[in-house]
């Protein structure tokens, strides 16, 4: 198995994971890609990647929040990392904050991502040790 | 050195304004005085009239016997009935040319009176954000004499303020500050986003940018302008929106969607106005959501309690806990338990039962569970955020990763007040002036005041039976009633002008613990000379006028200074020249009680203010033995008024009787030797019922 990090990407739009796949894959990472929550779920289970990067906005306004919930319920993803990138802070004028609740997540960010700075963000991600997440 | 001892509603103001100044003016009927006092610390007294959350009356030690004194209700009478006058002045010169002119009935703040400071080399200042704090900024900053702009990315001035309803805050309160403030000849460019319009690179002056756009220093006070969201299961449907948004949408003129049932999530100031706006927008029902106890809410007991009158319906100790949605609309939300909110060590830290739950029916749910900065201004600039995302900035000197750019308000404090904006504007302002003068950044002394203690219970106790009807609940407890002139006379009249006390010359006394048996609060300790406690003396002058050795005087209130000061309030009159206030030769004389400032009535007041009548100020007519009146008429004055203060205020119960039988007795001794004489009992204000 390679020692690259695996980056799972969840998002209806087939050009940001096109983008977003060469961008990291450039960068040295393996990414894999699923275009709704219930296949994201599924590719997170079979391929248990070191970080998930996820939309909110997808066939439901929430789809992202469920998956999100989700991964973090599943014992067996304990350790995955998982980024949000949303554009649903602009749609509904809201800010998001990772909360124990109802975001379980590590981190996240809004759309659109400039240049690099998923792939910084990522890369930081991976940089913080497992038990010492930022989130609330 | 010891700290300097100030009064707690002073103390607990964050920008220190001398409350019990302002209502001591107030009750000498000197409002312009009190407008002065108001404006020394804060550029929005109309605001702060209105929507204060009157940290000055939380500590008011008159809190302790009654209620306390109501300053926010006093502070917009001053500055609306000083509006008001200005108002007919400005209408009167100009109805020549517009006789329509409406007034504002708000009070413009007057720069002060000295002239900027000529600092020779003028610095460029530039404030992002036109809330309280960076107003406050570019003001202080725009009176020492330097150049500031004022970019602001909403389309007028005022921040957050024009979030709160106009039924709270009216707009032309907020419009007299900010005329005020700008006319100190501050640089307003509104619909200027920094990021879209601007960079801080530009501003900053890097590379490319013109030399002359172009600034010193950058103050960013951008405030909290997004509402935070809640992923909770449900979200996304339509009506399902957040407080700052859709209220932003009310005052842009915006088409506002309302539902019939309304949830308002959330327990503070900004949840009761959203809740208060969606029942005059017709919601039938509306209902505000919070996790805390009723005791625990945040929001303003006055505002809740008017919110609840209006028929709002307040659901504390309860969550979100989901949405159910119809074909994309939002048909209920079901609510969990909240058992505690904050742990042992007072931390916010809510605990949830899932297994309580109560579903209720409504087609809107508005978030209202906090507000956080919008950092779009920092992008590109170098000015890096930490790994949550957060610019963080030094507490005491403001100062971000780059040493040109300050942070202010609640951008880098987080929630607070308006007048807590206020003050940290002053503070950056403080930072910012000795950078541009020095080069360093360094931290502003600190406020070394510190408030005087509250009354011990025993005081509180007796003052409660020393003050007749002082044990009605607290007069403004479910509204605050503008306050007419005599009402807000009466009220200021209540202010116990803390930090009045005896004041006992060493030197002259011989000990005889004469004050330590008299004082009635037991406020003479004894050391190695008698020493008042200023928690406990509440300026009686019993003590003062028994002291055998002259040694006591009273640290009292002196209108002629407009402050404190000592004052002579010996008793019995054993020298009336060398106490009354010398004014022309003259044979009237009016002996006033000194807690008669605010009952005394309006043609009365004239008359005090007239130079032919001389003023002898004592602790208590009461204590006035007949002797005393006829030394007077002995010195040669053949008209004495008599002013006692009103029943309510009276700290010595059966005073009114005791007056009038010596007035009675002193009398029928003028009928027999000085025929011509007048011996006058005046009635204080409103007391018709002590005749």
């Amino acid at each position: 198995m390679s020692d690259k990090p695996l980056v799972l990407l969840v998002d209806d739009d087939p050009g940001f994971l096109t983008a977003n796949s060469l961008l990291l894959e450039h960068a040295g990472f393996r990414v894999i890609t699923a275009e709704s929550g219930r296949a994201g779920l599924a590719a997170a289970r079979a391929n248990k990647p070191d970080v998930v990067v996820l939309d909110v906005m997808m066939e439901r306004p929430d789809e992202g929040f469920i998956l999100a919930r989700a991964i973090r319920a599943d014992r067996r993803l304990a350790g995955v990392k998982v980024l949000v990138v949303t554009a649903a802070a602009q749609r509904y004028q809201m800010l998001f904050e990772p909360d124990e609740l109802w975001l379980p997540v590590t981190k996240v960010i809004e759309k659109p991502t400039a240049g690099d700075e998923l792939v910084k963000e990522i890369a930081n991600l991976l940089a913080v040790p497992q038990n010492s997440e930022g989130r609330k | 050195m010891s700290p300097e001892v100030i009064p707690p509603c002073q103390a607990g103001c964050p920008v220190h304004t001398d409350a019990g100044r302002y209502a001591r003016l107030v009750a000498e009927g000197r409002y312009d005085e009190a407008f002065d006092v108001i404006t020394r610390t804060n550029p929005f007294p109309s605001v702060c009239a209105n929507i204060c959350q009157r940290l000055c009356e939380k500590k008011c030690r008159r809190g302790q016997i009654d209620a306390p004194v109501a300053l926010r209700a006093l502070k917009r009478f001053v500055v609306q009935h000083v509006g008001r006058r200005e108002s007919v002045k400005a209408s009167e010169s100009e109805s020549s040319k517009n006789p329509d002119t409406p007034g504002t009935g708000y009070a413009l703040t007057r720069p002060p009176s000295h002239a900027p400071t000529d600092l020779g080399s003028r610095s460029r200042v530039a404030v992002i954000g036109a809330g309280p704090a960076g107003l406050t900024a570019a003001r202080d900053l725009a009176l020492l004499g330097h150049r500031v702009s004022v970019l602001e990315r909403l389309d007028r001035p005022g921040g957050m303020l024009n979030v709160i309803p106009q039924y709270r805050l009216p707009r032309p309160a907020l419009d007299a500050d900010i005329d005020a403030i700008l006319s100190a000849g501050i640089e307003l460019k509104c619909s200027c986003e920094i990021g879209r319009d601007v960079s801080l690179g530009d501003l900053l002056g890097s590379a490319g940018a013109s030399p002359s756009r172009s600034f010193d220093t950058v103050i960013v006070a951008t405030g909290l302008s997004r509402s935070r969201g809640t992923a909770v299961p449900g979200f996304g449907a339509q009506r399902f929106t957040a407080a700052i948004p859709w209220m932003a949408d009310i005052w842009l003129g915006n088409k506002v969607d309302v539902g019939r049932r309304v949830a308002v999530i959330g327990g503070g100031n900004v949840a009761v106005d959203v809740a208060r706006t969606a029942r005059r927008l017709g919601a039938d029902y509306v209902a505000m959501i919070c996790l805390e106890s009723r005791a625990e809410m945040p929001a303003d007991p006055i505002e809740a309690s008017l919110a609840e009158a209006e028929g709002i319906h307040i659901l504390p100790s309860l969550a979100l806990k989901r949405v159910f949605n119809h074909e994309g609309q939002i048909a209920a939300i079901e609510l969990m338990a909240v058992p505690s909110v904050f742990d042992a060590t007072g931390r916010f830290a809510p605990t949830y039962d899932p297994a309580r739950i109560r579903t209720l029916k409504v087609d809107m749910v508005i978030l209202s569970i906090g507000q956080a900065p919008d950092r779009s201004w920092a992008a590109g600039s170098g000015i890096r955020p930490n790994e949550r995302g957060r610019i963080v900035a030094d507490r005491d000197t403001h100062i971000t990763s780059n040493p040109r750019v300050f942070l202010a308000g609640e951008a880098l404090r987080g929630p607070g007040s308006a007048i807590q904006a206020v003050a940290d504007g002053h503070h950056v302002a403080d930072v910012v002036a000795r950078f541009l003068a020095t080069g360093q950044v360094t931290k502003p002394p600190a406020d070394q005041a510190v408030p005087l203690p509250n009354f011990p219970p025993d005081v509180a106790a007796k003052l409660r039976k020393l003050h007749p009807v002082a044990t009605e609940a607290e007069p403004f407890a479910s509204s605050e009633p503008s306050l007419d002139e005599a009402a807000a006379c009466r009220e200021a009249g209540r202010c116990l002008g803390c930090l009045s006390g005896a004041a006992i010359d060493e030197t002259k006394c011989a000990m005889c613990l004469t004050c330590y048996r008299v004082c009635p609060l037991d406020a003479i300790e004894i050391g190695e000379a008698m020493k008042p406690n200023p928690s406990r003396c509440q300026a009686c002058g019993i003590c003062a006028s028994v002291c055998p050795a002259n040694a006591i005087r009273l640290t009292t209130w002196d209108s002629a200074q407009s402050g404190f000061s000592i004052a002579d309030c010996r008793l019995p009159i054993a020298d009336p020249e060398s106490q009354i206030e010398n004014r022309e030769s003259t044979n009237s004389v009016a002996v006033r009680c000194r807690h008669a400032g605010a009952t005394v009535g309006s043609p009365d007041r004239a008359r005090l203010d007239e130079p032919a009548v001389a003023l002898l100020d004592v602790p208590c007519l009461a204590r006035l033995k007949a002797i005393d009146l006829l030394r007077l008429f002995r010195q040669g004055y053949r008209d004495v008024s008599l002013y006692p203060c009103a029943a309510e205020n009276c700290k010595y119960g059966k005073a009114w009787e005791n007056i009038q039988s010596v007035v009675e007795f002193v009398r029928g001794i003028l009928s027999r030797s000085w025929p011509e004489a007048k011996l006058d009992l005046r009635v204080p204000e409103g007391a018709a019922a002590q005749k």
